[in-house]
């Protein structure tokens, strides 16, 4: 009877082995797939049982918050529409976007990694999410607001760091009525859900003769006291290289686009970034370079031109300008410097591997040919497009004039170079005035 | 040859007392953890029912004089975990539960009481069998009745709950009262095998499962020999495949198991939550209360090592796991110290029928075997089940200090 019962007893015995066995598979092999498996329950659920945390601009003043209203917790945006594209928007029946989608995880603080959380920090309150650090600026993302006129987009970038200190959007809206207001929102044709700023697609003009010099200049085609040709007459004709992106002079860089081809613009504007998803930390137009045959001499004068299928941003055209001024080595934008939890803080900013795109010689004649000659004000360069049905006005400059340090890129819908020129001017004084 | 008995000393008393030290801690720090996590505004009146339960097992032990000092502490661990299971997930019921656990240590000394004194067992076999065919049948009676009511009541639920807990009671006794003799009549294995079927036919695979597991472990201690046992498991494989087969209910749960992925909002639903929930644990486990075990069906009752999975942890539930094997092999082994047969019969089946139920409650929750809605012996939040297994562990630490020979 003895053997027979220690044949029972290890029967059990083994089937629980066999237990513990499929459970230690489930749970720690297949574990991480599925607590993360997009149909688990869980991750919704975590959020209402988080405090999310906050978004605050560089100064550490609140963009976003939560609080306690009636048994429920809101998210609540102090500034209103002014910061609604950059910061976004959080709501159950709508979803995310912009940094309240980017910075889910860290507003949430899932990004800790401790399991028996629930041991620290717990005396009856809730657990709180991360605050968000970004490098916007309220005070001047304010200003830079008010410049602006009803339908249009502007991104100011510091050169060193690519932080984006102002990116503004009009029309907005208020994401703290956003699920009221949703359906006049969704059609009304002003588009105030798109974030023109980053998201907003638009023939780049003369500012593209950036990438055009740039790449004129890298491969020894001109200097800046080269002759170019301008069309017209008389002494209007001739103008030197250092005049083509100031001066009314568009057939020069045609000529040198032409010159230059296909292969080598792309491979310039793409090395500058454009034609590409930006390495950002908010989500971001990648915009598009056509595909072009290097016999097609009139494509090639249009995309010279910044038309005939080149789309960029205004955050492209920033950090193209950027990169000019830091000398020519890439400047990759980005939103979120830290982040602040109970525990400290935590440097996120990116890091900065150096990438030359252009020689420093080549970076500062681009500047140089950005200054209109015999004149003060700050390096820029300014246009008019055509786009859809409509003009559409491009600021892209640099400041302050001496030893620039921001970069500025300004869109205006449906408005004259003119107008594009003065709101740029008035960014390029708040953002001098502001950002010391 | 009988075993050497422990002797009473004066310290006996107190063996194991640092196992029941780390119940009382397990349940009172689980307790809190759970209540600073769940349920912070309600007054902590669980820990008070935990320590109350856990307390009376050592109280027990210093009754009963066991000088056993592992097998009832390891059962205050895994009423431990039970209780602040239940708090966490039906906090309305520690209470019953606690009551229940208190209840049942009662039934255990008197279970332990009982199997110490020289009884007859072989004339209880005919009315055993008679009065287990009857507990299977009350479900049935209960339903009929319940059509000529003109309200529903709640109460179908816990009758079935406890007709199928003295169902799985009855088929221990009469198997042990029928095997003591050596040979078994065929109107008793017709009575047992009519109620395994009524208990199959309602659908409850896991009741029959654990009636025939005990016989079948019985058997085989009885008789050493391996081929009644065999053909009795082909026999319930055989009907369980039927019943798995015709029943609409089970067809559907068998479909869930099979590939609970491919329906996972139907069918597969339970199975796919428990898996979502044992996978969400990870290692270390969310920690009492920080988990969503709530989101799984049944995660109370049949499923609550999926509960126990994600807010414990893999460690937590290794340690469960091993916290059974350990009371199965000390309920086993107590019953080789047995001197009577028929007390030796009943500690091992006592083991069989909790071992049993704690596999099938574990291997169904995650998926080994088809989830079979059988409770988990102490752990799960069901009443009348913790009492039955107390009084099982009662009858388990009699055998050893049976000494003589009754018959």
């Amino acid at each position: 009877m003895r053997d027979r019962l220690r044949r029972l007893a290890a029967l059990h015995i083994g089937l629980f082995a066999v237990v513990a066995a499929w459970v230690g598979y489930w749970q720690v092999v297949r574990g991480p797939d599925l607590a993360h498996h997009s149909e688990n329950p869980r991750l919704l659920l975590a959020e209402d049982r988080v405090q999310r945390g906050r978004i605050l601009d560089r100064r550490l003043e609140v963009l976003a918050h939560s609080v306690r209203r009636g048994g429920r917790t809101v998210r609540v945006y102090p500034k209103k529409e002014v910061f609604a594209h950059p910061v976004g928007y959080r709501s159950l029946l709508l979803g995310k976007a912009g940094l309240e989608a980017s910075a889910d995880a860290e507003l949430l603080g899932m990004a800790e990694a401790d399991s028996w959380r629930a041991l620290r920090a717990r005396a009856g309150r809730p657990r709180r999410g991360l605050d968000v650090v970004t490098t916007l600026d309220a005070r001047l993302q304010r200003e830079v607001w008010l410049a602006l006129g009803p339908r249009a987009g502007a991104v100011v970038v510091v050169a060193l760091t690519g932080g984006v200190v102002a990116s503004a959007s009009r029309p907005g809206f208020d994401p703290n009525h956003l699920e009221e207001t949703w359906a006049e929102l969704r059609w009304s044709p002003a588009l105030p859900l798109v974030d023109r700023a980053l998201s907003g697609l638009y023939p780049p003009g003369r500012p593209f003769g950036i990438v055009v010099l740039s790449a004129a200049l890298s491969r020894g085609l001109v200097t800046l006291h080269s002759p170019v040709d301008c069309g017209g007459s008389g002494t209007q004709r001739i103008h030197l290289v250092r005049d083509v992106l100031t001066g009314d002079c568009d057939r020069a860089l045609i000529q040198m686009g032409v010159a230059l081809g296909g292969r080598v613009l792309r491979e310039m504007a793409e090395a500058l970034g454009l034609g590409q998803l930006p390495a950002t930390d908010v989500p971001a137009a990648a915009g598009g370079f056509p595909e072009l045959d290097e016999r097609d001499r009139d494509a090639l004068a249009r995309v010279a031109s910044g038309e005939g299928g080149v789309l960029v941003s205004p955050l492209q055209m920033a950090a193209v300008a950027a990169t000019v001024a830091r000398g020519g080595e890439r400047v990759s934008p980005y939103f979120v410097t830290a982040l602040r939890g109970e525990l400290g803080v935590v440097d996120r900013t990116p890091a900065r591997p150096a990438m030359r795109i252009l020689a420093p010689e080549v970076a500062h004649a681009v500047v140089e040919a950005m200054r209109v000659s015999g004149k003060g004000g700050v390096p820029a360069v300014s246009g008019v497009v055509r786009a859809a049905k409509e003009s559409v006005g491009w600021f892209v400059g640099l400041a302050p004039a001496q030893r620039p340090r921001l970069a500025v890129a300004v869109l205006v819908e449906g408005a004259t170079e003119e107008v594009a020129n003065r709101v740029g001017q008035k960014v390029v004084e708040a953002a001098l005035r502001v950002v010391r | 040859m009988h075993p050497p008995d422990t002797p009473c000393t004066k310290r006996a008393w107190w063996r194991g007392a640092e196992l029941y030290a780390l119940a009382l801690a397990v349940g009172l720090a689980g307790a809190a953890l759970v209540h600073g996590n769940k349920h912070p505004q309600d007054p902590p009146l669980a820990l008070l029912y935990v320590a109350v339960a856990l307390l009376a097992f050592p109280a027990v032990d210093r009754v009963l004089q066991t000088g056993e000092g592992v097998l009832l502490p390891v059962t205050a661990l895994l009423v431990a975990v039970g209780l602040v299971t239940t708090y966490r997930l039906q906090p309305h019921l520690v209470a019953y539960q606690a009551a229940w656990v208190c209840a049942g240590l009662a039934l255990s000394v008197a279970s332990f009481r009982m199997a110490r004194r020289p009884l007859n067992p072989q004339r209880l076999a005919t009315p055993l069998a008679a009065l287990l065919v009857t507990v299977s049948l009350f479900p049935w009676g209960w339903a009929w009745v319940e059509r000529g009511l003109p309200i529903r009541t709640p109460a179908e639920a816990a009758v079935v709950e406890a007709a199928s807990e003295l169902a799985k009671l009855l088929a221990l006794v009469l198997g042990v009262a029928e095997l003591t003799r050596g040979k078994v009549r065929g109107s008793v294995v017709a009575a047992w095998a009519a109620s395994a079927t009524l208990w199959l036919l309602r659908g409850d695979v896991g009741t029959a499962a654990v009636m025939v597991w005990v016989a079948l472990a019985l058997a085989y201690c009885a008789t050493a020999s391996l081929g009644p046992v065999l053909t009795g498991a082909g026999g319930f494989l055989l009907m369980a495949g039927l019943a798995y087969a015709t029943i609409p209910q089970l067809t559907e749960r068998l479909r869930g198991w099979v590939n609970p992925w491919a329906d996972r909002l139907g069918a597969g639903y339970p199975l796919v939550q428990s898996l979502f929930a044992v996978a969400s644990g990870g290692l270390a486990g969310a920690g009492p209360g920080a988990g969503y075990p709530e989101l799984v069906p049944q995660s109370h009752a049949g499923f609550v090592l999926a509960a126990v999975a994600e807010e414990w942890g893999f460690g937590g539930v290794t340690a469960l796991v091993a916290g059974y094997a350990v009371w199965t092999g000390r309920a086993v082994r107590a019953a080789g110290q047995a001197g009577a047969p028929w007390v030796r019969l009943l500690a091992a089946g006592a083991a069989a029928l909790v071992a049993s139920q704690a596999f099938l409650a574990a291997a169904g929750a995650v998926g080994v075997v088809p989830p079979a809605d059988v409770p988990m012996p102490f752990v799960s939040a069901g009443g009348v089940s913790a009492a039955v297994q107390l009084a099982l562990v009662g009858a388990v630490l009699a055998a050893p200090r049976v000494r003589e020979d009754l018959r």
